[in-house]
């Protein structure tokens, strides 16, 4: 909204600029005063931006100069400080362009660093009130900056921070509250993991795709606490979620039954991508086998993936049907036969013979597939 | 009679006011929007995204016509892309020049016995290959049945998520992917498409199948194109997306998902403008049925490509275009002020009409209009010259805010003598080049007017080859 706002603000202002210089222009025809004044307003606007162009390119590279010949020095200085805990031996730089090249090659020496040179650098951060500028920087309006000095704060990881990066879990910008919550994610403390993980499920995939990594450090807690909770009570979007988590971790629960979450069919794709990391219920093949036969092509894929990986061989009557239905279940059901082995090949030889085309063409490419793998 | 002279020149003068506000206002929206970038991936994220298994699947089609001199390079440059899961479908529509054996020799190519899922109608495919190393490369050999065709045998053959269209002969950048999936993370359910900015390469050092210092041509055709680029990409088409009104993909790179264009039926063989064509359709598809539908364009994915150096090829070009524009919004003109379309039926449609296909004939017809009136002593010199200037400054103004866009945001060309060359082209193109193209689209108008046949004719390549060697 902001900005159409800002835009027609400076829309408005530049029509007023015309129809005022129009005013300027008397003794004319009123088309060609507007025109007139149009002409200077445009003239005016495309001499500043030229020379705000130049001006900025030059401001730019008189300050990457500047940069460059700093950054050296303070580079310098900085591993010195975080591997030999040597003093800064001049003057910290408290405003103006040394400060910012500073607090750049700090954030870059935080990303390079752990333990104590970690804990070093944090320290004079603090103590040289950077922490305290990026702690301003997280109410600025420009997303951008807010993002960067969480990320920064995340560096410094004092408990006097921590309020600010909880509440910044509540922003309406999803880049900050990712970058917050793996801040908080790195203090490990179990009861924020918990919430930010139940958080996540209600997250956009754009979040739950870059914290995933980030969560599975803490794997071990959240299989044992928080995701039998969330796949016993949660709501069906969160157990689809949770498990598409547990899926891209190939991590699954100890002793963890799938059973109920199998009379779930809409879930069953994420399921069958767990089955091979869970103790598969003796019901499973019952569920396949209503899996296999369900209207929904997306459960019917998975469900003869799952048979193939699972080497079901009494499912192989309910499979082979499927290969003269369309392309994609048939190449779902090829797969799955030439996945069990020695008898699944040889139904897929026996389908090369037939006379339907579609259902031999997917057994030739599952066996093509298969030969292809062995070279 | 003069009374009527002046009332045309009345209605051309609003025309131009309101044409030329509302590209201002674009202009000023594409600004505010690009510095509010806030999203735009960091080198972290994008490394955490280049493996996680959460990631949308992508299968990158590529339609290849004649393309023997580059393929070598551009599918090593599509299978380098970083993606956890993406394969490359390169789709040789009926070459005639050992494109398919280039590709045979150099990948190690045997034929596959893939089948196709989806069953969009195409010319006959005469065979699958498939790669015996471990590359996700797939190549199928069709019958010619041009870029559309190829693009719909592609999509029957993509097995992914997503698909991105793209031209055999342009070079992605690496991460192109991984930035052009963000919408589709971001609002998973509703974006359909996205888009990312075309860039030119010509004069560029390329190597390795990526472009390694991006330069500003010697030729001064391409130089134009690059200004225009800049004002299309990162004003108009920022400012539309941020609207939600965006009705152009190019063809040259775009990611789309593959199930709704597959229930969609494909691509439209009937339009030189398939890739204008297929968003609109999108936009007219999920809104007639009450769905949602983002379209979205995003300047950080980068896709080089090669831009015609001569008047021959590029009007051929241009013609093209503005056949396909022209010819995709009378296919959907039912969107046109329908409120049902939401703001695609109620401002993007009308507004390409107003500027894409009722403009070239007003600008026209303000030149002959001004000439006329010079003749007869209908208008002044002055008056006359101040019009024409209003235009031309216009067009400076905002040729020059295009070259202060791309400065602000994703700074390309690091010398700043080419930015001095920029500036010059974005002066110098005011005076002659627009006025060609404006030939040029009023002759695809009458074209598609008086159904003349359509034709995609070809792209002369010059190949990377020659900067790389450069380099």
């Amino acid at each position: 909204m902001r900005i159409y706002v800002k835009s027609g603000l400076v829309f408005v202002l530049a029509g007023g600029a015309t129809f005022l210089l129009e005013r300027v222009f008397a003794n004319r025809d009123s088309t060609l005063r507007l025109a007139l004044a149009f002409s200077v307003v445009q003239i005016f606007a495309t001499v500043a931006l030229a020379l705000y162009l130049a001006v900025q390119r030059f401001h730019t590279r008189f300050q990457k100069n500047i940069c460059d010949q700093l950054r050296p020095a303070l580079q310098e200085n900085i591993t010195a400080l975080a591997f030999s805990g040597q003093a800064w031996p001049t003057v910290v730089p408290k405003q103006g362009m040394a400060r910012q090249v500073l607090e750049e090659c700090l954030s870059a020496a935080f990303s390079g660093l752990r333990d104590s040179g970690r804990e070093r650098l944090a320290q004079f951060a603090w103590d040289q009130g950077f922490a305290r500028q990026w702690e301003r920087a997280c109410s600025d309006s420009s997303p951008v900056r807010r993002k960067h000095a969480i990320a920064l704060l995340a560096a410094v990881s004092r408990a006097e921070t921590r309020a600010l990066m909880e509440s910044a879990l509540a922003d309406p910008d999803a880049a900050i509250r990712t970058e917050a919550a793996r801040a908080l994610l790195s203090t490990g403390d179990t009861a924020i993991v918990d919430r930010i993980f139940r958080a996540l499920l209600a997250e956009p995939l754009l979040v739950r795709v870059l914290l995933t990594a980030d969560l599975k450090r803490h794997a071990r807690f959240l299989l044992a606490e928080t995701v039998p909770s969330v796949l016993a009570g949660g709501q069906s979007q969160q157990i689809v979620h949770c498990l598409e988590i547990l899926s891209a971790w190939k991590l699954a629960i100890p002793g963890f039954d799938i059973a109920p979450m199998l009379d779930r069919l809409q879930n069953l794709p994420l399921v069958v991508a767990l089955l091979p990391y869970v103790q598969v219920p003796d019901t499973v093949e019952d569920h396949l086998r209503s899996a296999l036969e369900t209207p929904d092509i997306e459960v019917r894929c998975a469900a003869a993936h799952a048979a193939g990986q699972l080497k079901l061989h009494a499912l192989l009557p309910t499979l082979l049907p499927l290969l003269n239905l369309n392309a994609r279940l048939a190449a779902a059901s090829a797969k799955a036969l030439a996945q069990m082995g020695p008898e699944g090949e040889r139904h897929l030889h026996s389908v090369l013979a037939g006379s339907d085309r579609k259902a031999s063409a997917a057994a030739m490419e599952a066996l093509e597939t298969l030969a292809v793998g062995v070279q | 009679m003069i009374w009527l002279y002046h009332w045309l020149e009345d209605g051309i003068t609003a025309y131009v006011a309101f044409v030329n506000g509302m590209s201002f206002l674009l202009m000023l929206m594409g600004y505010f929007a690009l510095r509010n970038k806030s999203d735009a991936f960091n080198a972290r994220e994008i490394d955490v995204l280049s493996k996680s298994p959460l990631l949308p699947s992508v299968s990158v089609l590529a339609p290849a016509y004649n393309e023997a001199a580059t393929i070598r390079h551009s599918v090593r440059s599509m299978l380098r892309l970083r993606h956890p899961r993406h394969e490359v479908i390169l789709i040789n529509d009926g070459s005639a020049d050992g494109t398919l054996r280039e590709l045979i020799d150099e990948f190690r190519l045997y034929r596959s016995s893939r089948i196709p899922w989806g069953s969009i109608q195409t010319a006959a495919v005469r065979a699958v290959y498939e790669s015996r190393d471990p590359i996700p490369l797939l190549v199928i050999d069709k019958e010619n049945g041009g870029k559309a065709d190829a693009l719909n045998c592609g999509i029957n053959y993509a097995r992914h998520d997503l698909f991105a269209a793209v031209d055999a002969d342009s070079i992605l950048e690496k991460d192109a992917l991984l930035h052009l999936s963000r919408p589709f993370l971001k609002n998973h359910e509703e974006t359909m498409a996205a888009g990312g900015i075309i860039r030119v390469a010509n004069g560029c050092a390329v190597s390795g199948g990526a472009v390694l210092a991006p330069r500003v041509p010697k030729n001064m055709l391409a130089r134009f194109q690059i200004v225009e680029y800049l004002r299309a990409f990162l004003a108009a088409r920022v400012a539309m997306s941020h609207a939600n009104t965006l009705l152009i993909i190019s063809g040259a790179f775009g990611l789309f998902r593959r199930s709704v264009v597959a229930e969609m039926g494909g691509y439209r063989l009937d339009t030189v403008g398939e890739d204008m064509e297929l968003v609109v359709r999108l936009h007219h598809f999920r809104r007639e049925r009450g769905l949602p539908c983002r379209i979205v364009f995003l300047p950080d994915s980068v896709c080089w490509t090669e831009v015609p150096e001569t008047q021959r090829i590029l009007r051929r070009q241009r013609v093209r275009w503005q056949r396909g524009c022209f010819e995709s919004i009378l296919f959907h003109k039912s969107m046109a002020g329908n409120p049902r379309f939401g703001s695609v039926g109620l401002v993007g449609l009308p507004y390409f009409i107003l500027c894409e296909v009722i403009g070239p004939f007003v600008e026209l017809t303000g030149y002959v209009a001004t000439v006329i009136g010079l003749m007869l002593a209908w208008v002044s010199g002055g008056g006359a010259l101040l019009f024409f200037a209003v235009s031309i400054l216009f067009g400076l103004f905002m040729s020059v805010s295009s070259v202060l866009l791309e400065e602000n945001t994703i700074c390309k060309y690091p010398d700043p003598r080419d930015l001095l060359r920029l500036l010059l082209a974005a002066v110098l193109e005011n005076l002659g080049y627009r006025q060609l193209n404006l030939l040029w689209r009023v002759e695809a108008i009458l074209q598609v007017l008086l159904k003349k046949k359509r034709s995609w004719g070809e792209m002369e390549r010059r190949g990377f080859q020659r900067e790389t060697e450069a380099v």
